[in-house]
């Protein structure tokens, strides 16, 4: 069966993740507060990269079970890493977890249980910084992340398909994405095609959306053409996404619209687990 | 069952945490200082359903604290049950730990916790490989474990989930066992499995379905065997076990390719242990695995004391299980594990015959073997038993202990006298001068590392091709998928007939000239480009799909062109449909064919890694033998004098030294154990 190779650290998998820094990230969008479309999408960055480090700590320390690129593309394409990682493509996750760019801090107001609310400062740590600024070259960036997901299973063929994540508003400069997403899909490693997922953040408004069966609902365009490129959800990873009380049916794909998307990294089986969800 | 909710993530508990004095109800916790991370952030330790982090309390205990980013059906009852299961047992394995359902809020909702002592402990894996010469701490380990598992079955539980990630070693070097989130108790029946366990340790016939207190007898006859082979040889840990692999020394993959098992499988002091293994693997049914029963194998400290194998190991035969009968398998009582509990003690037996050689001999003659052989099996079968629960036994074995550290202090203190290089306990002394090596010993290492090292480079070799195997295995893959393609788009483009499609520049002159060379439909063609000029004018040409190169007379530029676009345009509409996966049945025949290379080059190097493991092990006994010799020629001599005058002394001069005490201490610890030879087996048999 596709996508049951184990992740291990003799056996390590890629996630490329491609994030929109063009211009029109500067727009704002909002439902309950008002934010910067390239908040939402650093913010999403930042809040997955430390998933994916806590997730893969151990006893001793964060375990290279993943080797992360983040792609950015706007005025320019390429390496998106703020601070010691700055330039860096393929960064193994345990030198991620040691080298955020600093830590940040934020005051939030959060529900007390008790009915009231509580004013609470956190730290998280930062790995990416909003940018918006330049078009938005979504075929050059998302053929990087060809590129180098071609590499990886060049170099790992017998590893879990690399994970590409793209984070966009979806209004490409440089011509229709979807010969190149085919490219990256077709892209195999023993255990499966590639996996192409797509994070659409939007002020086209309209219902939130967590890996829907059919386009539909969707609002525009944009949202139409991003789902179409997106990966159809593997069976054990709809398996998760039910077991968290999403609903899934035949044609789920890896698309989220305007919403949480750090569950994915709860869908990887991480070492080797005889998993009752599989 | 409560319905499915989205619990927290890691991160989403990461960032509770940093408010201990809000997020806890117990009141332990709150306010608690949580371990973090170089970095300032709170430190997790994560499996795949949760996070454990790490807090002191307001009363300067520390607790470990369970965060569950899964939920799971009925886990207060199953916690409950399972703490009520363990209370009476009071063991040293057991930690504390206490649900709490609503114990810590997260974004404005309570989640469960479970908090727990917290044990300062290191993962077996890591402990192992820190341990791995320290073969009386092994051994130790694994008295622990049989006693653990032998508890659980005593109090009717299992775990569930036996595996390294759950077993640790705390600083006392005793064995812990955590994550009682799977573990089987009778009261729980109804609520079924909860996990299915690490899928290494796991027999293949295990479901969701099965749910009963033979749970942990496989992967505790995994676990107990993978001891007792390091306690033999810890060389085995660099042979069978990778960096970072999620197991001991068998995972799931070493049982179905065989290459380990095979590899072990000519050692005669490995055969009791792997029969037991094979046996847990063959089993036609879950409910045919054997219970654990340590007793069948040979003990931790006979195989510490080099006691504990079978000289023949032809003797050994795993008897069949009893086939399956029909209506109640529930029912069925497991089969006790007769390759190891019966052969064992026949092992015993052959030893005690070896031992009474000289009255055998002398009786021969008289009553003839079988009849000799005969009773003192069932002397022995009757006297095991007895002997091993006498008290004096443990004394024993103590001592064997004793006498085994100090032989390895010994030879570590040769080695350094050996080596010059100093001893670990101690700064290099000042004026250290280099010490010379004996000549012998360093012959015999310099032959084990020649051995090793071609023998090595071999594997290398296989590795590498091994390495490759998987590089064209992808590129076939790959190579699968464009001829798959490549025939769709063929197919896709033979309707498309040159003549009927609207070209510009292309002369019907020159279409019935490309059909005589067989260029009729987009699909013959494989590309267009300009030909070399001949004269002044350019000449189209029309290489086709087999790569046959056609000049084509009086396609000019401009027709090359628009045939060019054309025949693109078709061949990426085609692709548009092209599948872009292989058909399952291809991928698998491809996986299937280097599959079959794959196994060839892995039964090669397991061959090698039997002939580095078997040739060292001559040498090192060569080497032994010679000491031996060497110690009993010296006899009473002299030891080398001191050098005189020399105020500061040499590096030489304390290794010196050092080899004397451990000489002297290991005889010590020989004279020690000598006094408990009054109750070795032949004598308690004769008594
Ligand atoms: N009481 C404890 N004391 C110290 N470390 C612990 C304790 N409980 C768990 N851990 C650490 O946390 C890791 C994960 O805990 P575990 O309960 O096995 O979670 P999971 O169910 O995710 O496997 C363990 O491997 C161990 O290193
Ligand atoms: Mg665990």
């Amino acid at each position: 069966m596709p996508y049951t190779a184990e992740i291990s650290r003799a056996n390590p998998a890629c996630f490329v993740f491609v994030v929109d820094q063009s211009t029109s990230m500067e727009d704002q969008i909002g439902g309950e507060f008002v934010q910067r479309k390239s908040q939402v999408v650093s913010d999403a960055m930042n809040r997955l990269l430390y998933e994916l480090t806590l997730k893969c700590a151990k006893e001793e320390g964060v375990r290279d079970y993943f080797h992360v690129a983040v792609i950015g593309y706007g005025a320019t394409v390429g390496s998106a890493f703020a601070g010691p990682l700055a330039g860096r493509d393929m960064v193994p996750l345990s030198e991620i977890a040691s080298s955020p760019a600093r830590l940040e801090e934020r005051t939030k107001k959060t529900p007390d249980g008790a009915g009231g609310l509580v004013e609470q400062t956190v730290k998280f740590p930062v790995w990416l910084d909003p940018v918006s600024d330049g078009g938005t070259p979504m075929n050059q960036a998302l053929s990087k992340a060809r590129h180098l997901v071609e590499q990886w299973v060049e170099q790992h063929p017998s590893s879990f398909p690399p994970v590409v994540l793209h984070l966009t508003d979806g209004e490409s400069t440089d011509g229709d994405p979807t010969e190149v997403t085919r490219g990256i899909m077709s892209l195999l490693s023993t255990d499966g095609n590639a996996l192409l997922f797509n994070l659409h953040v939007s002020g086209a408004g309209g219902t939130p959306a967590t890996f829907p069966d059919n386009d539909t609902q969707l609002p525009d365009s944009f949202s139409k053409m991003l789902f179409g490129i997106s990966s159809p959800l593997p069976e054990h990873m709809k398996n998760y996404a039910r077991a968290q009380g999403l609903s899934t049916g035949e044609g789920t794909r890896g698309f989220v619209y305007n919403a949480d998307v750090s569950s994915i990294v709860q869908f990887l089986d991480i070492g080797t687990r005889a998993s009752d969800l599989r | 069952m409560a319905s499915p909710k989205k619990y927290p993530s890691s991160s989403d508990y990461a960032e509770a945490l940093q408010n201990t004095g809000s997020c806890f109800r117990d009141k332990d916790l709150r306010g608690g200082d949580v371990q973090t991370t170089p970095l300032g952030m709170p430190r997790a330790i994560s499996g795949n359903f949760a996070s454990v982090f790490s807090v002191v309390g307001g009363n300067g205990k520390r607790y470990a604290v369970k965060c569950f980013t899964r939920h799971v059906p009925d886990q207060q009852v199953r916690y409950e049950a399972v703490s009520a299961g363990l209370a009476d047992l009071n063991t040293s394995w057991q930690i504390g730990f206490d649900y709490q359902q609503s114990g810590i809020l997260v974004r404005g909702s309570w989640y469960p916790i479970l908090k727990m002592e917290w044990i300062e402990a290191s993962g077996l894996i890591p402990w192992l490989e820190r341990n791995l010469e320290q073969s009386g701490a092994i051994a130790d380990l694994a008295l622990d474990f049989a006693d653990m598992v032998n508890d659980l079955q005593d109090a009717g539980l299992a775990h569930g989930d036996l595996q390294h990630g759950n077993l640790i070693v705390d600083r006392a070097g005793r064995l812990r066992l955590i994550d009682y989130d799977g573990m089987f108790s009778k009261s729980l029946i109804e609520h079924g499995a909860a996990e299915m366990g690490h899928i290494n340790y796991q027999s293949p016939l295990r479901t969701m379905n099965d749910y009963d207190d033979k749970l942990d007898d496989f992967s505790a006859w995994l676990i107990y065997v993978s001891l007792l082979l390091l306690i033999e040889d810890p060389g085995l840990w660099t042979e069978f076990h990778a960096e970072g692999e999620e197991k001991l020394l068998f995972g799931r993959e070493d049982f179905e390719d065989r290459q380990v098992l095979s590899a072990l499988a000519g050692m005669p002091q490995f055969s009791t242990a792997l029969a037991a293994l094979e046996t847990c693997w063959s089993a036609r049914a879950l409910s045919f695995v054997p219970e654990f029963e340590p007793a069948g194998l040979p003990s931790p400290d006979e195989i510490l004391t080099g006691g504990g194998y079978d000289p023949l190991p032809s003797a050994r035969t795993v008897q069949d299980p009893p086939a399956i009968p029909t209506g109640r398998p529930q029912q069925v009582r497991p089969v006790t594990f007769s390759g190891g509990l019966g052969s064992s003690r026949l092992c015993l037996a052959l030893a005690v015959l070896g031992l009474l050689a000289m009255p055998v001999a002398v009786l021969l003659p008289v009553v003839g073997i079988p009849v000799v052989a005969l009773s003192l099996l069932a002397a022995v079968a009757i006297a095991v038993p007895a002997y091993r629960a006498q008290p004096e036994l443990a004394d024993r074995q103590r001592a064997a202990y004793a006498l085994q550290s100090a032989r390895e202090e010994r030879f570590a203190a040769a080695e350094r006298l050996r080596t010059g290089r100093p001893s670990p306990h101690r700064a290099p002394p000042a004026a250290a001068t280099p010490a010379g090596g004996t000549p012998g010993a360093s012959r015999e290492q310099i032959e084990i590392e020649r051995v090793t090292a071609q023998a090595q480079e071999e594997k290398a070799q296989v590795t590498q091709a091994l390495a490759e195997l998987q590089q064209t295995e992808a590129g076939r893959l790959r190579e699968a998928l464009e001829a798959v393609q490549e025939a769709h788009v063929v197919q896709q483009l033979k309707p498309l007939v040159i003549t009927r499609s609207i070209l510009w520049g292309i002369h019907p002159r020159i279409t019935r000239h490309m059909a005589q060379v067989g260029i009729v439909t987009a699909a013959d063609i494989g590309s267009v480009t300009v030909g070399p000029a001949a004269g002044k004018r350019k000449v189209g040409l029309i290489v086709d799909r087999r790569g046959q190169r056609y000049l084509i007379d009086g396609l000019d530029g401009a027709g090359v062109q628009a045939l060019k676009a054309w025949h693109r345009g078709e061949v990426n509409k085609a692709m548009k449909t092209a599948p872009s996966t292989l058909p399952p049945e291809d991928v698998e025949a491809i996986r299937k064919a280097a599959e079959q290379e794959r196994q060839q080059l892995k039964a090669q190097q397991a061959q090698l890694l039997r002939r580095i493991s078997i040739e060292t092990r001559a040498i090192k006994k060569r080497q032994q033998a010679e000491q031996l010799r060497m110690r009993h020629a010296g006899g009473g001599a002299r030891r080398p004098p001191a050098p005189p005058r020399q105020p500061e002394k040499t590096a030489r001069q304390i290794a010196q030294e050092e080899l004397e005490a451990a000489e002297q201490a290991e005889r010590r610890a020989a004279q020690v154990l000598d006094s408990y030879s009054g109750i070795r087996l032949d004598r308690f048999l004769l008594r």
